[in-house]
């Protein structure tokens, strides 16, 4: 069995457990100082139709690490959780982790910050609210909840009296977190991580079908890390509004898959080996947001402009993809309609972003290897509430339901925890997939995870 | 409460939604495809390949199916990995073409490892991998035929024997193509580097014909087992047994032999399917192809090296002929090996020929022979075709003459063409020219001009001409440069012994003779029996020719015509077979059937017909004694066997050649005056036959004329006492038997009466066949 740092690259394992969310409202609540907490939480996989892998039932073993908002130095939101029994299913999730400065009077509010490492910011509210990864990457370790992460390098922060400018400039490219998988000796896939959906096992080569065996060679991890990023953003603001324009010149986050099919005649297979590479854009975003006491309006648009084309190594046998342009336009309304409860309505449309294949081995009739957008159209309903009613004690829920016509899927998220006492909480958490299938015109990330649907339920400790 | 109704509806929804969510359909990974691509038009290609073998594809089809073949390969060398990281081994071939391909008929793994193998041969490289280099290679090569191919199109169904007719100029233009292209495709292999073996190439087409043949349910593997080793035979002959082909040139040479046997395989299939000997086209043909066996033997590797070809290997080219039933005659391959052999030999040492055994090789010198013949031949050929493109048209014989006279062959061709016409001019002067009719037979007239002759007849005079010269040369002693010999009964008694076996095989001579030698008698039958006979006890050319002519004549052509008769007069006895396999003549209905059919029967002898037309009762009386006289078979039988008709008919020849000599006044018999013309020539004859007592030596030749006048008009031969009273009675009486006549009935008698004499009727030493 090999398993491949690689992956950390290709599918740079992703992804997103609501239980360390619910450990960090946890905390914010209960505790301003640097605390570390534990957990420990089952989750199961409760289709009928569910065969992703033999077992349903994992247990985890967690840990996560936030320091305050206003803490100043090392800042970090870190989570880590161990799979019993599951060794895929293990994660590590570096959200934020940066040295946090403040250039000149620390009291001022207009000082410039220094901040150096990986760190989230309000880039985009599309790309935040939608996860969609085209500023930030994200963590897809599931891939049906998404979690963005920051960026890496030097933010250089200018606040002024109605202005903010943020700048970034870095070296270091750290693409999307994706699910954990492994590769055996003979090339096959092995069954072991839900959330890594395989590819295929047969190929059809020359209309008759012959076992893959796949081969993912390794880049220089050097040659895949040191790339540029220059990234700003100019927020214009009041008290009720904000006019923010930014842009970005960055890799972008899901690494580009180019491959070569062969057939091995003596072992009758089909032999299917992948590289990466790095693909650069150009991103444009502008947001614009109106809010109130009670009601948060905005609208959110970034344009996705690819910039040159992805270099693979042997290019002209290789099967590639092209990038087109994208223009997604998110639009979002959050009313607060009792305290704790908030009401969020939010739509997203992307136009363009399509990915073809170019190459020996590309058609038309199948999808790209490479991942760009899970969808391409979504509205979602959220309903949170936070605080203590009916409990005496805190607690928080959110449900949260997405819907696409276009791609033809319904999400249904639940989560929610109560936290016990001073150190122990309990949190529970519900998904629901529901997909059709995939068909020429309707493209997506979520059908494949159609059986998916999950229920988890943990307890949690803070230090 | 307003919480708890919130909480309830979301359970509720909740509850609701999931037997919709927990339920949905199999994810099934997208399949990879790694497309047909450029294979797609491998399916098209085995018929449109088929279409080339019929000859039927365009320009168009050729340079499409060939570029999808190179691409194809192209794309397959890309697209897989074999054993090796850079190559393939003839397994991963056979796995590949049966997987994708041939899935119900794989390639043999020998027939894989065959074609590993010649690649090696013609790309290089190793002989059990084909590297990806070399895939590659292939299909370069490949794009080198398509561009050798298209040329070769407008002539592919001829050279694939799919045409209905080729001429010569056709084939010609088909193998001038094909050689260009071999050539090209020669010199882009490295074939001449490879030490690729004939043994290789054999197993080679006994693989592809095999898979051919299963997978088009062919009879071509059968078809390819008959006739391959005769390829082999003949590239033994050609090649010789351990043939080195060691550089291009060398390759290009036997590429040459090759385009060279294939020609005359066109030729054999094209020219002469249904060939009949009607037209001066036909027989060109014939000479052409002749022409181009000589040129193939005399360019090829073996003669050009070492200047002979091993008998050996023509031996085994002959057994493998008949194997494949090419050569289908009733002759056994040991017969015809010693018949070749003996042929050579006196080709090559003429009368210093001992034994067939001593042949060991077909020599340059034999070739040469045979060109030059076959040379006197095709030019005497050209004279005639010149006389008249009608094969029908009857010309008079001085006009035959006059032409002659004008003909005159180019002055750079050899000297001994020269002589040859000399010869055969000699033979066109005689006073009464032997000459055949249309239907082969001998027109025996007293003027020359009477009959006439056509093409047909004068083809037929050039073909016995050129057996006459070949005998001559063959068997003469007196052979010089420039004159050819006469032959001696010495030499004919060779001539039977080396042809005999051949000929008892044949059934050309009668099986009842056994180890009888009939070369003396047919020597005494050519001194005395033929236009030009002397009697002086050599035959020369004349004298052999018209023998040759009469046997072909009377012996093969006459009797063809009697034996029809018989057939078609129910005259046949079918339900038994004679000592020469055929059905034997019913006696009484064949002489009912002779005699009605007797005018076109024997229309080529006019003074017999006209003869008994003029005395119609003395046919019985003459048909009679003549099939007494012929008679080998039991006379009381009442049947005629192939031998007695065979007999029957030279005896009405010899009848008619003499009477014509000696019939001076043509009244259809012969009177004293004219036999006594005629005896000089027998009296050698009678000499070896009667005792003349010693102390009438001085005057043994009028004695023995007187006799041989008395054996004629009385149809025996003298003895003592009738010689001595009918020599007296001549000289005292000068006008005795002035009024005597002997007609056909009366030389028939004669005949009759010295084969009684002489005992042994298949040796007489005069009559017989």
């Amino acid at each position: 069995m090999r398993s491949l740092s690689l992956i950390f690259f290709i599918f740079w394992p992703v992804s997103f457990v609501f239980a360390q969310n619910t450990g960090v409202s946890v905390s914010k609540s209960s505790k301003s100082e640097f605390s570390p907490r534990l957990r420990l939480w089952n989750d199961s996989f409760i289709s009928g139709d569910y065969e992703a892998t033999s077992a349903k039932n994992f247990g985890f073993l967690g840990a996560s690490l936030v320091t305050p908002a206003d803490y100043q130095g090392l800042k970090m939101d870190i989570d880590a959780a161990f799979a019993f029994n599951a060794p895929l299913l293990s994660y590590l999730n570096l959200k934020d982790i940066y040295f946090d400065k403040v250039l000149g009077n620390e009291n001022s509010p207009y000082a410039t910050r220094l901040q150096v490492g990986r760190k989230r910011s309000d880039w985009s509210q599309a790309d935040q609210r939608w996860d969609l990864g085209v500023w930030e990457p994200v963590f897809k370790w599931n891939p049906l909840n998404p979690e963005r992460q920051g960026l890496t390098g030097i933010f250089l922060i200018f606040p002024f009296e109605n202005v903010e400018i943020e700048m970034l400039g870095s070296s270091i490219y750290l693409p999307n977190q994706g699910p954990s998988f492994q590769v055996s000796e003979t090339g096959e896939f092995k069954q072991g991580n839900p959330w890594f959906m395989p590819p295929a096992k047969s190929v059809q080569i020359w209309s008759r079908t012959s076992q893959v065996e796949y081969n993912l060679l390794k880049p220089n991890e050097t040659a895949v890390v040191v790339q540029k990023t220059y990234a700003t953003r100019v927020r214009a603001k009041t008290d009720s509004f904000f006019l923010q324009g930014s842009y970005a010149f960055k890799p972008m986050n899901e690494l580009p898959l180019a491959y070569d099919g062969l057939l091995d005649i003596a072992r009758d297979r089909g032999v299917v080996e992948i590289v990466t590479s790095v693909q650069y854009h150009e991103v444009t975003g502008a947001d614009l947001e109106w809010h109130s006491k009670w009601i948060k309006w905005g609208v959110s648009a970034l344009r996705d402009k690819p910039f040159g084309k992805a270099e693979f190594s042997d290019e002209l046998k290789r099967t590639r993809p092209i990038y087109a342009e994208a223009l997604a336009t998110s639009s979002y309304l959050d009313f607060i309609f009792s305290p704790g409860w908030v009401a969020k309505l939010q739509y997203l449309s992307i136009e363009g972003g399509e990915l073809k294949e170019v190459g020996p081995l590309a058609s038309a009739d199948r999808t790209a290897i490479t991942k760009r957008y899970a969808y391409t159209q979504a509205q979602s309903l959220e309903l949170e509430y936070r605080g203590r009613r009916g409990l005496k004690r805190p607690w928080q829920s959110s449900l949260n339901y997405t819907l696409s016509t276009k791609n033809q899927f319904d999400l249904i998220r639940w989560r929610g925890s109560i936290q016990l006492n001073k150190y122990w909480n309990i949190f529970a958490e519900t998904l629901l997939v529901k997909a059709q299938p995939l068909t020429k015109e309707n493209q997506n990330e979520i059908a494949q995870f159609g059986n998916h649907d999950r229920l988890l339920a943990g307890v949690g400790y803070v230090f | 409460m307003c919480f708890k109704k919130l909480i309830s509806v979301l359970l509720l929804i909740s509850l609701s939604a999931c037997s919709d969510f927990l339920r949905g359909p199999k994810w099934e990974s997208e399949n990879l495809n790694i497309p047909s691509g450029p294979l797609v038009c491998l399916q098209k290609l085995p018929d449109n390949f088929a279409k080339i073998g019929k000859g039927e594809a365009q320009a168009s089809d050729v340079d499409t199916d060939f570029k999808c073949l190179e691409g194809a390969l192209l794309y397959f060398k890309d697209r897989t990995v074999g054993t090796y990281k850079d190559g393939y081994t003839a397994e991963d071939f056979r796995r590949f073409f049966g997987k994708y391909f041939l899935i119900e008929n794989n390639i043999s793994k020998t027939f894989a490892d065959e074609l590993v193998l010649l690649k090696s041969a013609v790309l290089g490289g190793k002989q059990d991998i084909v590297s990806k280099e070399e895939v590659a290679k292939l299909s370069s090569y490949i794009g080198v035929l398509r561009k050798e191919l298209i040329p070769l199109l407008p002539s592919l169904h001829v050279l694939l024997l799919e045409a209905k007719t080729a001429d010569p100029g056709q084939i010609a233009t088909a193998i001038a193509a094909f050689k260009k292209a071999g050539q090209a495709l020669m010199k882009e292999s490295l074939l001449y580097k490879s030490d690729y073996t004939f043994e290789d190439l054999h197993r080679l087409v006994v693989e592809t014909s095999s898979f051919v043949g299963i997978q088009t349910n062919s009879q071509i593997s059968t078809d390819f087992k008959k006739y391959w080793p005769l390829v082999g035979s003949l590239k033994k002959v050609l090649l010789g047994e351990q043939a080195t082909l060691k550089s291009l040139q060398d390759w290009m040479n036997a590429l040459h032999s090759f385009s060279d046997i294939y020609d005359l395989a066109l030729r054999k299939h094209y020219l002469l399917k249904d060939f009949k000997f009607n037209s001066s086209q036909d027989v060109d043909k014939v000479g052409e192809l002749l022409d181009k066996v000589l040129y193939v033997l005399n360019h090829s590797h073996q003669i050009k090296n070492y200047n002979f070809i091993p008998c050996q290997q023509v031996d085994e080219l002959i057994d493998d002929l008949y194997e494949a039933q090419i050569i289908n005659i009733d002759v056994t391959p040991a017969t015809l090996k010693k018949t070749y052999r003996t042929i050579l030999g006196r080709m090559s040492l003429g009368v210093g020929f001992k034994s067939a055994n001593e042949v060991l090789n077909v020599t340059q010198e034999n070739i040469h022979f045979i060109r030059r013949e076959l040379s006197v031949w095709r030019n005497l050929q050209t004279w005639i075709n010149s006389l008249t493109p009608d094969p029908s048209k009857t010309l008079l014989w001085s006009e035959v003459r006059d032409s002659f006279e004008q003909y005159r062959i180019q002055p750079s061709q050899i000297e001994d063409l020269q002589y040859s016409l000399l010869q055969f001019k000699k033979i066109i002067h005689q006073k009464r020219p032997i000459k055949f009719n249309l239907k082969g037979r001998l027109i025996l007239q007293y003027d020359m001009n009477l009959g006439g002759v056509t093409w047909t007849s004068l083809s037929l005079s050039n073909m016995t001409y050129i057996f006459t010269r070949m005998m001559l040369r063959g068997y003469s002693e007196t052979n010089s440069f420039r004159q050819i010999g006469v032959l001696s009964e010495r030499e004919l008694i060779r001539w039977y012994d080396d042809f005999k076996d051949i000929g008892l095989e044949m059934k050309a001579f009668d099986p009842r003779q056994g180890q009888t030698n009939s070369g003396s008698r047919s020597a005494k039958e050519a001194n005395f029996f033929m236009i030009s006979s002397n009697g002086d006890k050599e035959i020369d050319s004349s004298e052999l020719y018209e023998y040759i002519s009469m046997l072909f004549s009377a012996g093969v052509k006459s009797v063809e015509a009697f034996r029809d008769l018989a057939e078609k007069e129910n005259s046949l006895d079918k339900g038994s077979k004679d000592v020469f396999g055929l059905p034997y003549i019913k006696e009484k209905e064949f002489k009912i059937a002779v005699s009605k059919n007797r005018h076109q029967l024997l229309s080529h002898l006019p003074r017999l017909v006209e003869y008994f037309h003029q005395f119609p009762d003395r046919w019985s009386l003459f048909y009679d004694k003549l099939v007494a006289a012929a008679r080998i078979s039991s006379p009381q039988s009442g049947r005629l066997d192939h031998g007695d008709l065979r007999v029957i008919v030279m005896m009405i020849h010899y009848q008619e050649s003499l009477l014509l000599s000696f019939d001076a006044n043509r009244d259809g018999s012969l009177s004293v005056a004219e036999i006594e013309a005629a005896a000089p020539r027998f009296l050698s004859f009678l000499k070896e036959i009667t005792e003349i007592p010693i102390f009438l030596k001085s005057v043994d030749e009028w004695l023995l004329r007187h006799g041989f006048v008395y054996l004629v008009i009385n149809g025996h031969r003298p003895s003592g006492p009738d010689w001595i009273q009918y020599v007296w009675e001549r000289m005292t009486n000068p006008m005795l038997g002035t009024e005597v006549r002997v007609d056909r009935v009366g030389v028939i008698q004669v005949f009759r009466n010295l084969k009684d004499e002489l005992k042994n009727p298949l040796d007489s030493g005069l009559i017989g066949q």
